[in-house]
């Protein structure tokens, strides 16, 4: 073995010296390279990306197991410990609910009344595939989640994401098994929403904080804690009326907003059909 | 006994150890933890890795393994590609040079040494990250990043530390 190893060493040695000098600054010149391409949004940097991704989300599912299981014994634990309190409180949004479903049901029939005399064809979004999350990153400049779904599986770029309780973000990156969703609170995202009741129109923009700015607000807008936002619809990405999160806060110029989804908790996702491209998403396999 | 061919094999694949465990580290920081915000400050195991092995076996940490781990992490986390493959390159070529200072001497010698290198090659990739977007980034997080790992890098290097025999000192 060692005999072997150092005839192997012997040979290679007089080229491994300069190979790896050069290997050095060439690969230096490559990572250069990738940095200014990416930049300038080049195909081959994002499909580089994506066929990475897609090695790797065999290898996280795989080791998501064990993590998923912990993190099912701790929901499970903490829910056993709250149970008396979460049972009230159930029986309370219950009684409040049932209320509000008489409602609903009253406002449902005058809809569907009032769309069929104006010919209205509904737009309801429906989702194109639900996922799981099988990687969140952050470090401290990047906000965004993996999902083991793909091209394969009828996901395209765009596509807005959403969990159970609102809107995340949308699809930034497709491979043919995974794709990245860039969330809310990222730098680079800008979604169009209404701030609900006075229907005002924004840009909710991220800044890498927990909570996104509202930016492009009316001027003459009043803006209170408390207030829905919702997305807008406008420019064709966000289906419109989606819940987004709620404003907390108002200092000057700068309204914050507190996400409806919890984002370092999430666990599936459903990916929308972007108005328009739904029906070349669903053609293809 | 093994053939000759078999052997060089065996070498050849335990030369690869270090960067199958850097690609693996990626891996776990990427892990969907659920933990509010620990994606922001997870340990730079990646970086630990590279810092480990250019050490103590530069040979099989070459600088080709050191850009394959850091464009994994690039494509992984969704930041900047290249970024980190770069940073990784630089720290592995300075930790080579710098590697008799280190080589043989007590661990707490080798901690500081990752302490720096770890300092150095996080707000590196913090700085070049807030040119690269046109802002500056939380520091905050950037520093919990760097005390965690520095925290946890005792552990790691007492785990690789048992595969230090397996890989073959190259020179």
């Amino acid at each position: 073995m060692k005999s072997a190893h150092s005839r192997l060493n012997r040979l290679s040695a007089p080229f491994r010296g300069p190979l790896q000098r050069y290997s050095f600054f060439v690969l230096i010149v490559v990572a250069l390279g990738l940095l200014v391409f990416g930049k300038a949004q080049t195909p081959v940097v994002a499909q580089v990306r994506a066929n990475l991704s897609d090695v790797a989300t065999p290898l996280l599912e795989a080791l998501s197991h064990p993590i998923r299981l912990a993190r099912a014994l701790g929901e499970e634990a903490s829910h056993l410990f709250f149970l008396y309190r979460e049972n009230e409180r159930l029986r309370e949004d219950n009684r409040r609910l049932l209320k509000w479903q008489a409602i609903a049901r009253r406002l449902e029939q005058d809809n569907r009344h009032y769309q069929a005399l104006l010919k209205v064809t509904p737009e309801g979004a429906k989702p194109v595939v639900t996922a799981r999350v099988i990687g969140e990153f952050g470090g401290s400049f990047a906000r965004s989640i993996l999902l083991n779904a793909g091209t394969r599986d009828g996901v395209r770029k765009g596509q807005p994401a959403f969990s159970g309780d609102g809107v995340v973000g949308r699809v930034v990156g497709v491979g043919r098994l995974s794709s990245r969703v860039l969330l809310l609170t990222d730098l680079n995202s800008r979604v169009p929403v209404s701030v609900e009741a006075r229907g005002y129109h924004a840009i909710l923009a991220g800044d890498n904080t927990d909570y996104p700015r509202l930016t492009f607000l009316p001027v003459a807008a009043v803006v209170e804690p408390g207030q829905r936002v919702v997305t807008s619809g406008i420019g064709g990405v966000f289906p419109p009326g989606l819940p987004v999160g709620k404003v907390v806060s108002v200092f000057r110029d700068k309204v914050r907003v507190k996400l409806m989804s919890d984002l370092d908790r999430l666990e599936y996702i459903r990916l929308f059909a972007v108005p328009g491209v739904a029906a070349t998403a669903r053609a293809v396999p | 006994m093994r053939s000759g061919v078999m052997q060089q094999i065996d070498a050849g694949s335990r030369q690869m150890i270090p960067l199958a465990l850097g690609l693996g580290g990626v891996l776990v920081m990427c892990m969907p933890y659920g933990l509010p915000h620990l994606a922001r400050v997870m340990p730079a195991l990646g970086l630990m890795t590279v810092y480990y092995w250019a050490i103590r076996r530069p040979a099989a940490m070459p600088p080709v393994a050191a850009f394959v781990i850091g464009l994994w992490q690039d494509a992984l986390t969704g930041g900047p590609l290249g970024l980190m493959a770069l940073i990784f390159l630089l720290l592995r070529g300075f930790i080579v040079t710098q590697r008799p200072v280190f080589v043989g001497k007590a661990f707490l010698v080798d901690w500081w040494g990752l302490a720096l290198v770890s300092s150095a090659g996080l707000a590196g990739g913090w700085a070049l990250a807030g040119v690269y977007f046109g802002t500056v980034f939380e520091i905050r997080d950037l520093i919990v990043q760097i005390l965690l790992t520095v925290a946890l890098y005792p552990v790691l290097a007492r785990l690789f530390h048992h595969l230090l025999r397996a890989v073959p000192d190259g020179n």
